[in-house]
């Protein structure tokens, strides 16, 4: 009797839990902040070239994509560097470079912009799910030359992600800097290079 | 501790020093200004400027903290000077409320309105006409691009058709075909196992390589469903992308897949495009409506904050600056108030302020110069008083002025000594009710008799007197001559008198010395003379006729020469007694010791009667003295024969000679003490028993007292007789003579000097010292 009651009680418990977890969930969902993440990076030689391999996941959340739908345009900035490992001493940059995207909405053709800003060429794409699967990801990439490379020594490459918050629009900025939903940037993501 | 307090008061110094810096505020103010319409430029223009913005804000925010602490340090020490009263810091208040009020309405009445109208204004910029405008403009381009589309799909669909029938090889011929007669860009022929079969461009760009559309496309094509959609390019123009099915005749080879695209012409292409930005600015605007209302407002905000920071700032400095000169003022006022006259101030401007400083400065000039002539003639004056007093407190003249109510005014040192009588008592003497002393005790006697004596005088009132009288008391009778003048102020008022008076015992003294000598020196001469031709008479007559004469004639001629030669004898010693008085022979004075000559002296008297009558109580170590030894004696004798005589009718004869260290007008002395038991001094001659002549036995001179107070006096000293009791009698006699200073170690009877040493003339107005 004793133990179908307790059973009884810790049923209820769960099921109270259950249903403040969800409320929570349903209250964080309204504000649904995004977030940013690599899912994979790597490098690899081919041709005397190191290439680099990446992809991340890129969730935007309701704020930048209400004013990407309103015609703000959305800077990504993404910062690559190999470091040679030192035991004794800071690691050394052999190489640091950033590469910037801009994400846009095309509103006469309902288009997704994806522009490379390096090369200048861009994409479009239907959704916007898309557009940002294409931003996430960086396919045979060319890094550095292999030679650069000494085989004897340890290097590190990292790649990171980030919305480029300086580029909005003067007051979205100000708006942006104190706000969390617009606080995207991916962890640093290392790997070892050989 | 030191250290940290020494930090923290740097610190405060410091920020002390930066809240009254000008050039400071004015750098911060420039600075803030700067930002802000930097800030206010971005914020419109709605352009993104990078990473800087966080440091601007940055910087805005850590000037205004600044500003905001150098302004708490500005109040804190304000509420300080109010606290400690500092001069000045109660305007400075008043100055800094107004300013700030001044300022913080005009501020809040331009920053309501502007952020009212703000709103407005940003709220005027949308209109809903113009956004339904906006949209349908994008809807007619959209359609009208549809419409082109679906013409250019149409287009493709031919080609397609045509390649239905056609093998891969010749697929190019066709594309070529078709290309050159349509505005076709790029036509691609993408096999079923996902190869191009045959892509040609047309155009002016042919070095961009062929694009493939995305595979998730094609794979959808292939299955039947075409693609159409008209794309933004790279380069900004639109471009129509069209990916049909080729279905071929013989389906065993599958289905390839046609991929166009087409330029939308140029006009069309622009216009688009600028409806396009248009609604995209349009939208981006209202969407950042809210945060640019916000961030307009917070600038907005920033900006009177900052000019109502300024203004507190600009409040705080000016009520210092204008304050300054204010503080010196009330500090040098206070300081003049206070006595101090050599206060400066340093001038400041050109001002009302300055001319105020400037005329301070000239008073407080005026007023030390004023004050130091003052002091000096004050001093002028004080030493004259000084000088004044000085003199009369040495001169033995008594001097007294009374004032206009005969109030004793002011009186010397000699006035007090003469009527005995304290310089303190006697200033508060009212010279007309002087009767009221008599209560006071003997002490005011001689005040009350010499008060007494001019009254009349001064009742009279006249111009210029003198009056001579005796003031009658316990040391004797002293006889005082004055004179008297009235004073008459500036305008010939009454002032009150001046009295100059001596005591003239001395003088009156000294006279009858003289006139004794001279009458003793003239008897003596004159009585002299005879006195030996009649003895020579008296014993020539005896000696002539005692022999012719018998019996009783004989006897009776011998005792009569006999009496006459006597008597004679008797006479002659009585003139020398008179001519040994008159006449003073040459002293010599030696250091010596009293008791030796006492002792030598007393030996003389022992036998008869006089046998053990005279006990000696000498105190030994006693002060040597400097004497003539021949005179010294004579004293001696003078007394000791005095003393027998006066006992000679008394049962018992018994005397004592006590000696001992005294002191005589504050100098060391030797006393020495005559008491007999005889009847003692008679009363009626008490005032006059030194004066020659004067004695209460039958037979003698009454010279001896008078040479022994000649002797003392020559001798510096003083001598004083007076009865043991009233009752039994008993006379005694006091002699002080001034010892020899430093020298009670010294050898008896050496010689100091002959007949040089010449003590000093008795003064007696020391009786009562000495008594």
């Amino acid at each position: 009797m004793y133990l179908v009651s307790s059973y009884h009680r810790l049923l209820a418990g769960i099921r109270y839990c259950l249903r403040v977890a969800i409320t929570v969930l349903i209250c964080c969902g309204l504000s649904y902040a995004g977030s940013m993440r690599f899912e994979s990076a790597g490098t690899y030689v081919s041709n005397d070239t190191y290439y680099l391999d990446a992809f991340a996941r890129v969730d935007l959340g309701m704020e930048p994509i209400q004013a990407l739908v309103n015609g703000v345009e959305l800077h990504f900035l993404v910062q690559l560097a190999v470091y040679k490992t030192r035991r004794w001493w800071i690691d050394t940059p052999i190489l640091e470079r950033r590469l910037r995207y801009r994400l846009d909405y095309y509103e006469l053709t309902q288009h997704y912009r994806v522009t490379n800003l390096q090369s200048g060429k861009s994409e479009n794409f239907r959704s916007v799910a898309a557009a940002l699967r294409e931003l996430g990801s960086l396919s045979r990439y060319a890094l550095l030359p292999a030679n650069e490379i000494n085989n004897r020594r340890q290097y590190v490459a990292s790649i990171q992600l980030e919305l480029d918050l300086t580029r909005l629009p003067g007051p979205l900025m100000a708006q942006a800097l104190r706000s969390r939903e617009w606080q995207l940037e991916t962890e640093e993501f290392q790997w070892s290079l050989n | 501790m030191a250290t940290r307090d020494g930090g923290v008061s740097v610190v405060i110094k410091l920020i002390r020093n930066l809240a009254n810096s000008l050039a400071l505020m004015l750098f911060l103010f420039l600075f803030l200004m700067a930002t802000l319409f930097f800030v206010a430029n971005t914020g419109e223009h709605l352009d993104s400027f990078g990473r800087s913005y966080q440091w601007w804000m940055f910087g805005i925010v850590m000037a205004l903290g600044l500003i905001g602490i150098l302004i708490c340090a500005s109040l804190w020490r304000l509420v300080a000077d109010l606290r400690n009263n500092v001069s000045g810091s109660r305007l400075s208040l008043k100055l800094v409320v107004i300013l700030v009020v001044m300022a913080l309405l005009p501020v809040t009445l331009v920053y309501s309105f502007s952020v009212k109208f703000l709103h407005s204004n940003i709220d005027s910029w949308f209109d809903v006409e113009v956004e339904s405008a906006l949209d349908d403009a994008l809807g007619l381009s959209r359609e009208s691009l549809n419409v082109y589309m679906r013409m250019r799909q149409d287009t493709t669909l031919n080609v397609a058709e045509r390649l239905a029938e056609i093998p891969d090889e010749l697929a190019i011929l066709v594309l070529n075909d078709f290309g050159a007669d349509s505005d076709v860009t790029e036509l691609t022929l993408i096999g079923a196992d996902n190869r191009v079969i045959a892509t040609t461009a047309f155009g002016d760009d042919l070095s961009v390589a062929p694009e493939r559309p995305a595979d998730d496309i094609v794979s959808r094509a292939r299955a039947g469903i075409s693609y159409l959609s008209i794309d933004p390019g790279s380069d900004g123009d639109l471009q129509v992308l069209s990916v049909v099915p080729v279905f071929l005749s013989d389906p065993s080879r599958g289905t390839p897949v046609l991929y166009a695209t087409y330029p939308v012409p140029r006009n069309s292409s622009v216009l688009a495009a600028n409806v396009q930005e248009s609604f995209r600015n349009y939208r981006q605007l209202a969407y950042l409506r809210t945060p640019l209302k916000q961030s307009s407002i917070a600038t907005l905000t920033l900006a009177v904050f900052l000019s109502l920071m300024m203004a507190v700032w600009v409040a705080f400095y000016t009520a210092r600056r204008l304050i300054v000169p204010v503080h010196d003022l009330v500090e040098g006022t206070r300081s003049v108030a206070e006595g101090d006259y050599s206060t400066r101030l340093t001038t400041s401007g050109r001002d009302e302020l300055g001319y105020l400083v400037q005329s301070f400065n000239d008073m407080t000039d005026r007023i030390e110069a004023a004050r130091a002539s003052a002091a000096q003639s004050q001093l002028l004056v004080e030493n004259q008083r000084a000088y004044l007093e000085l003199v009369l407190s040495r001169i033995s003249t008594g001097v007294i002025t009374l004032d206009e109510n005969n109030r004793v005014r002011t009186c010397n040192a000699s006035a007090a000594k003469i009527l005995r009588v304290s310089a303190e008592v006697l200033q508060s003497i009212d010279a007309l009710v002087t009767d009221s002393l008599v209560t006071d005790g003997d002490d005011n006697d001689f005040v009350r008799q010499f008060f007494s004596n001019i009254k009349p005088m001064l009742a009279a009132n006249r111009s210029d007197w003198g009056i001579e009288f005796e003031l009658v008391g316990e040391p004797g009778r002293h006889p005082v001559m004055c004179r008297g003048a009235s004073m008459r102020s500036g305008g010939d008022e009454h002032a009150g008198h001046v009295l100059v008076f001596d005591d003239i015992s001395d003088v009156v003294e000294a006279q009858r010395n003289a006139a004794w000598s001279e009458v003793a020196r003239r008897l003596a001469h004159e009585i002299k003379n005879p006195l030996t031709p009649i003895q020579l008479s008296a014993e020539r007559l005896q000696h002539k006729y005692a022999s012719k004469l018998h019996g009783d004639d004989a006897t009776t001629l011998k005792k009569l020469t006999n009496t006459i030669v006597q008597q004679v004898e008797s006479m002659k010693g009585m003139v020398k007694a008179f001519a040994d008085y008159a006449t003073t022979p040459g002293v010599e004075f030696k250091v010596l010791q009293l008791n030796d000559l006492v002792t030598e002296i007393s030996w003389l008297y022992r036998e008869g009667n006089e046998l053990d009558a005279i006990s000696l109580q000498l105190q030994e170590n006693l002060p040597l003295i400097s004497c003539d030894p021949v005179r010294i004696r004579q004293v001696l004798h003078n007394v000791i024969k005095n003393s027998f005589e006066a006992m000679a009718q008394q049962p018992q004869q018994e005397m004592t000679i006590t000696s001992r260290s005294g002191a005589y007008k504050d100098k060391p002395s030797v006393e020495l003490i005559f008491e007999d038991k005889g009847p003692g001094f008679p009363a009626d001659l008490r005032d006059r028993l030194f004066e020659p002549y004067v004695t209460s036995k039958r037979k003698g001179t009454g010279l001896g007292l008078a040479i022994v107070k000649k002797i003392v006096e020559e001798h510096g000293g003083v001598v004083r007789a007076e009865n043991i009791s009233s009752d039994d009698g008993g006379g005694r006699l006091t002699v002080l003579i001034p010892a020899v200073e430093h020298k009670t170690q010294a050898p008896n009877e050496t010689t100091v000097a002959n007949g040089t040493v010449q003590p000093a003339t008795t003064d007696k107005d020391s009786y009562g010292d000495a008594a």
